[in-house]
């Protein structure tokens, strides 16, 4: 009689301890899952990211070199900037210097537009 | 005497009876419990197996999310920072046209100038043609 106890005691045991297992194989299925599928949408997050950072390292570039063209452009401008400056504030000059009838001023400024003014 | 022998060879208690087991009952319920507790155990076994598997799996996993916030992190901390260079270069694009263009119309307008002054200095003008090359300069150098 208390054999048969004991049996149904080790019976009754295993049982819970079967239910218990079964709920936390479950468990822990459910619990992969949901973290295989956070990892998931994360990765297509960096995806997305990946995507624009390859967008934005292109326009970098891009913009970069457009500088670099303005800037050589820039220097040819100055140059002929410079040279223009020189015969046009002569002309100007003697345009002014004509205007007031002021003809040493006219003159000095004439000679200055010989020389800056040559083709 | 023959007889006798005879007598002796044979079996004097007679025919020997046929095997016969002993009655015993059969043990049934002690023997469907034992088969019970012998399938719980390999259940139980099985599934502690398996526990073991999914919760080795969901830390594997937990680990694998962790490093893939971190990379996302790091990537959309590259992408601010990338955001930032491309505003300042997209500025500086924006102010070096802005200076050429500036640059531009003056030499534009110095260049109407110039060739008025050059016309007037190298062209051999008479003087019709050079009374109106200078009323022209009067218009293009004020």
């Amino acid at each position: 009689m208390e054999h048969r106890t004991g049996r149904r005691g080790t019976v009754v045991f295993l049982a819970v301890a079967v239910g218990v297992l079964v709920a936390a194989t479950a468990l822990f299925v459910v619990l992969y899952v949901q973290k295989q599928t956070d990892i998931g949408k994360v990765s297509d997050q960096i995806g997305t990211s990946e995507v624009s950072l390859a967008d934005r390292t292109t326009r970098l570039a891009r913009a970069k070199s457009a500088v670099a063209d303005l800037d050589t452009e820039r220097t040819q401008l100055n140059t002929t900037n410079t040279k223009l400056r020189s015969c046009s504030d002569a002309a100007r000059n003697s345009v002014a210097a004509a205007q007031r009838s002021d003809k040493t001023a006219f003159e000095a400024a004439m000679a200055k537009a010989f020389i800056h003014c040559r083709r | 005497m023959n007889t006798l022998r005879y007598e002796m060879n044979s079996n004097p208690y007679g025919p020997a009876p046929a095997f016969q087991p002993p009655l015993v009952p059969p043990p049934a319920p002690v023997r469907n419990s034992r088969t019970a507790v012998t399938t719980l155990i390999v259940l139980a076994s099985l599934l502690l197996v398996s526990t073991g598997v999914f919760v080795t799996l969901f830390l594997m996993a937990s680990n694998d999310h962790i490093d893939t916030v971190a990379r996302l992190d790091n990537r959309q901390q590259e992408l601010t920072e990338m955001d930032g260079r491309l505003a300042s270069a997209e500025a500086a694009r924006k102010q070096a046209d802005e200076r050429n263009t500036r640059l531009k119309a003056s030499n534009a307008t110095m260049s109407s100038c110039v060739k008025a002054m050059q016309h007037y200095l190298w062209d051999g003008l008479a003087d019709e043609q050079r009374t109106a090359a200078a009323r022209d300069l009067l218009t293009k150098c004020r």
